[in-house]
């Protein structure tokens, strides 16, 4: 098993050539906390990311997960995303979670008063052993630095609502996420992000609340390394997850 | 009832943002990807650190004059100088862009950091290739124009590929009422990056010395060398690629000057963030009227070669006397200019400026205030000399391009100087080839061709 995790991180890695990062202050779902900002990577900007999750749900179940991600910037002020999760069931067996595609355009930069706005969309597709119907979200992005001072740091804010388009019958019809956080600079080469998530989840009745601090490391001009965890609550129970990824500015 | 008017106010809010606030786009283009990528900062981390610190203080300094208190500049001037020479000693591993050490200022004129980052990457491009041995020394000019293409094709942020004598005056910014505030009221802060401007060229200037192999480590080894020595006696002028660089400047005289444009268009943004007679909105509207006019305009890469080099045979493992005072080829420029505006602006039509307007302009173009120096702008000190000097009052409000702007372009397009010749690129240099440091060269042995 160690090998095949192996090949899959250095499948990631191979994908990845030379380039320049350099925007290690640009926050990314998932890497490595939920919370992302309004902003688009570059124009014509290409991204491979791996990121390696552990998850601890509502129903107790231990989860590994390892994310490789695609994402390009275009057209200009605007990021397209692929991205397939791979669960490792036990640890021994692998499965393909849902693959999602998904974009965003950012509308404006922000100003000393005006956040940053953002707005996209995407979908998850039934790629999974597990899962059913393509599910497409909406989301909105604010983000806004705290004006005024020459420490960089900002809040921000993520919205989303995917609908359920194959609907079971303990399952809801939609479902929302909603993500509030704040970003420091910790120093040039490291930035740190903590946030609250409020996220239903599909099963009816079910809401997980949690709180995340992560932090992205520039670890060379075109890599950057992030970790990061969470714990919370739902259905009265207690979750949690990590997370460690990489960020390669690609070919 | 009360959601229609949640939201009916909403959209009113919206409306009223848009309409009554300058909204910008971040519009950052993807740098060039090449497979010398980063050579530098893997060639020549310790350079490359150098270069990280420098524009960590270029990216604070903007916070600093936009927020600090005017009324304790001294100390705010102290304190920013030792700032950046501590962090420029201990080096910065990673380079930051502008707004994670100045981000109030990129809140407020996001525009001025798109220029300013954008085409530090192309600094970090070009130093790229001149560091990459895979790259053949006979194909870095061809390499480096393709970087060229490419930054000048991809923003209209990029700086102008044409010589600073023609930029300066597009900009025309002499007569505007911050002109001089950031070198009068913090010294040792513009000092500070009249060094950083001279180690940048002194850096491209090495790697032309020694060539593909290891003498680059050397070369650039000597010029990290005299960092210490450069801050103690520090130049009192931004000194010009084609005065630290001049073979550089003849390889890729696009480049030299791109990099000219930008250290200039640092020290006007620094004069006007300094300047406390003007709101941020006010601020913005020039800032964005000077990085407009110091872009790229149609036929600017045919007049890229239209200038001078006044030290050819420089070595930049040496610190030179020449290399320190105010007097130099940015004080050049000015003077020109300077007399090319005078008969619009003389109360008796003289078409010199007398020698009290000279001494006071020259006092304004070195830092820190010297005795018989009046306070304020070139502007103001002129005003109290020659009282009944004409003023283009329209001129001088922020984002208003002065009327002798085109007038001083077009005396300048009809003198302009012999195109400066290429640099041969075909045999791989060596130091051991380098003359010893001698008196600059007269204009006619070096301009119109390769020794």
């Amino acid at each position: 098993m160690k090998r095949r995790l192996l090949a899959l991180g250095v499948a990631a890695c191979m994908l990845a050539g030379e380039a320049r990062a350099a925007d290690h202050d640009n926050l990314e779902d998932g890497q490595p906390t939920t919370l992302a900002d309004a902003y688009a990577a570059p124009y014509l900007e290409r991204q491979v990311h791996g990121i390696f999750r552990y998850q601890r749900s509502a129903e107790r179940k231990h989860e590994l997960f390892f994310e490789p991600r695609f994402e390009l910037g275009f057209p200009r002020n605007a990021q397209i995303s692929l991205f397939t999760p791979v669960k490792l069931v036990d640890f021994e067996k692998v499965d393909l979670g849902r693959f999602g595609a998904d974009a965003f355009y950012n509308l404006n930069q922000e100003t000393l008063v005006v956040p940053a706005f953002a707005l996209g969309g995407g979908v998850e597709a039934p790629t999974g052993k597990e899962t059913h119907g393509f599910d497409p979200y909406v989301q909105v992005y604010v983000s806004k630095l705290l004006p005024g001072m020459d420490y960089w740091n900002g809040v921000h804010v993520n919205g989303r609502w995917q609908f359920n388009a194959a609907k079971r019958e303990d399952e809801r019809p939609g479902r929302y996420r909603f993500v509030a956080g704040y970003a420091f600079r910790v120093s040039a080469s490291m930035i740190g992000v903590v946030d609250y998530v409020r996220e239903q989840i599909m099963k009816k009745d079910v809401t997980e609340d949690r709180g995340e601090l992560g932090f992205r490391y520039q670890i060379t001009p075109l890599l950057v390394g992030t970790v990061g965890g969470g714990a919370g609550a739902a259905d009265g129970r207690m979750t949690g997850r990590a997370a460690v990824g990489l960020q390669y500015y690609a070919f | 009832m009360a959601r229609r008017t949640s939201c009916l106010a909403l959209v009113l809010l919206g409306g009223i943002a848009a309409c009554s606030l300058h909204l910008d786009q971040r519009d950052m283009p993807a740098q060039l990807r090449r497979g010398y990528n980063n050579a530098f900062f893997h060639r020549h981390n310790d350079a490359f650190r150098t270069s990280a610190a420098i524009h960590y203080a270029h990216g604070k300094a903007h916070d600093v004059l936009q927020l600090d208190d005017a009324s304790r500049t001294r100390a705010v001037d102290a304190q920013t100088d030792g700032d950046f020479v501590g962090v420029l000693r201990d080096r910065m591993r990673m380079e930051p862009s502008m707004s994670l050490f100045g981000p109030h200022t990129g809140q407020g004129a996001w525009r001025l950091y798109l220029a300013i980052d954008w085409t530090h990457h192309h600094h970090e491009q070009t130093y790229d290739i001149l560091s990459d041995a895979d790259v053949p020394w006979a194909k870095k000019a061809a390499v480096t124009r393709d970087a060229v293409d490419y930054y000048l094709a991809r923003s209209d942020a990029a700086r102008s590929p044409a010589p600073l004598d023609l930029t300066m005056r597009r900009a025309a910014v002499m007569m505007k009422p911050y002109f001089g505030r950031f070198r009068n009221a913090y010294p040792r802060t513009a000092e500070f990056f009249y060094v950083a401007h001279w180690w940048h060229p002194a850096i491209y200037e090495a790697q032309m010395l020694a060539g593909n192999d290891g003498e680059q480590e050397a070369a650039i080894g000597a010029v990290q060398g005299l960092i210490e020595r450069a801050l103690r006696e520090r130049p009192q002028r931004m000194l010009l690629s084609r005065e630290m660089m001049p073979r550089y400047s003849r390889m890729s005289p696009e480049s030299a000057n791109i990099f000219d444009n930008l250290h200039m268009l640092h020290g006007i943004a620094y004069d006007i963030m300094a300047y406390e007679g003007w709101s941020i909105d006010e601020k913005r509207a020039e800032l964005y009227r000077v990085i407009d006019a110091m872009s790229e305009k149609p036929g600017d890469r045919e007049l890229a070669r239209a200038f001078a080099i006044p030290y050819p045979e420089v070595d930049p493992r040496r610190y030179e006397p020449w290399m320190t005072p105010a007097e130099g080829s940015m004080s050049e420029i000015m003077t020109e200019m300077m007399k090319e505006m005078w008969p619009m602006m003389s109360p008796d039509g003289a078409s010199e400026p007398p020698p009290n307007v000279r001494e006071q302009m020259k006092k304004k173009l070195a830092p820190g205030m010297s005795e018989g120096e009046i306070e304020g702008s070139l502007h103001d000190a002129l005003m109290k000399i020659v009282p009944e000097m004409k003023v283009d009052l329209e001129g001088m409000k922020p984002g208003a391009t002065p009327k002798m702007a085109a007038m001083m372009v077009s005396k300048w397009m009809a003198k302009k100087p012999a195109p400066v010749g290429t640099w041969p690129m075909e045999g791989e240099p060596t130091l051991a080839n380098i003359p010893p440091a001698g008196p600059p060269l007269p204009a006619e042995a070096v301009d119109g061709g390769a020794p």
